[in-house]
């Protein structure tokens, strides 16, 4: 029972090393891309034009 | 029996969030594209499946990206707009007419999805689904019938082959 515990806790150590050693090599490497990457021109990007709705309208229209 | 019943329904459709983000979908397409009122639109993603080797640790990254996508059955036209999740924004429009574009099938394997290629050098693959409950990644919209009249669109009107 202990060994099992044991081999457990082993594997549960390997999986949580190989996690914080893929965040890390991930990180590194998108550090290292990012003046690369910003050599190319951005993409436009349109922001979502809220559509005022009847009620609020009309509320604008009493002020004016 | 209603607790099992419901246990076993399955997750449902919120109908008041999927409208609202239909209607948002409609606002940004018109927003970029010129009569897009001519135009139907669904929600597609694309999948860019990277892999990685860093040392002892290896496997495959996907990225998702969200579009929404428009079709003119008149104009034989495909648009794709790129867009987020939560629909606060969107990019440029690109525009596949059928006339000019290289190729366009419908592929079955690895995932269901509507490819087009426009020229030798790219292509698009567009996965689109009746519905997604995965807001984080996807646009929540409930999409019946516009996927069934998109496919019947692109299998009789838009593919090459």
């Amino acid at each position: 029972m202990g060994q099992f515990v044991l081999l457990l806790l082993f594997m549960l150590a390997i999986v949580i090393f190989g996690n914080i050693w893929f965040y890390f090599v991930d990180g590194f490497l998108s550090k290292i891309k990012t003046p690369f990457l910003r050599a190319k021109t951005p993409q436009t990007w349109h922001p979502v034009r809220e559509e005022k709705n009847e009620d609020q309208e009309k509320t604008d229209a009493g002020k004016s | 029996m209603g607790f099992f019943s419901n246990l076993f329904k399955g997750p449902e459709v919120d109908m008041e969030k999927s409208n609202a983000n239909a209607k948002k979908m409609r606002t940004l397409f018109n927003q970029v594209v010129e009569n897009g009122d001519d135009y139907r639109i669904i929600f597609g993603y694309t999948e860019d499946v990277s892999r990685f080797n860093y040392g002892f640790v290896h496997g495959s990254k996907t990225k998702i990206g969200n579009l929404i996508v428009g079709w003119n059955e008149e104009t034989k036209t495909i648009v794709a707009v790129p867009t987020v999740p939560d629909l606060s924004g969107c990019g440029d429009p690109t525009y596949y007419r059928q006339s000019e574009i290289l190729k366009a099938y419908r592929n079955k394997y690895p995932t269901d999805a509507f490819v087009i290629y426009p020229d030798k050098k790219g292509y698009l693959a567009i996965n689109a689904y009746d519905w997604l409950d995965d807001e984080n990644l996807y646009v929540y919209v409930s999409q019946e019938k516009e996927l069934a009249d998109f496919t019947d669109f692109f299998m009789t009107q838009f593919t090459t082959k």
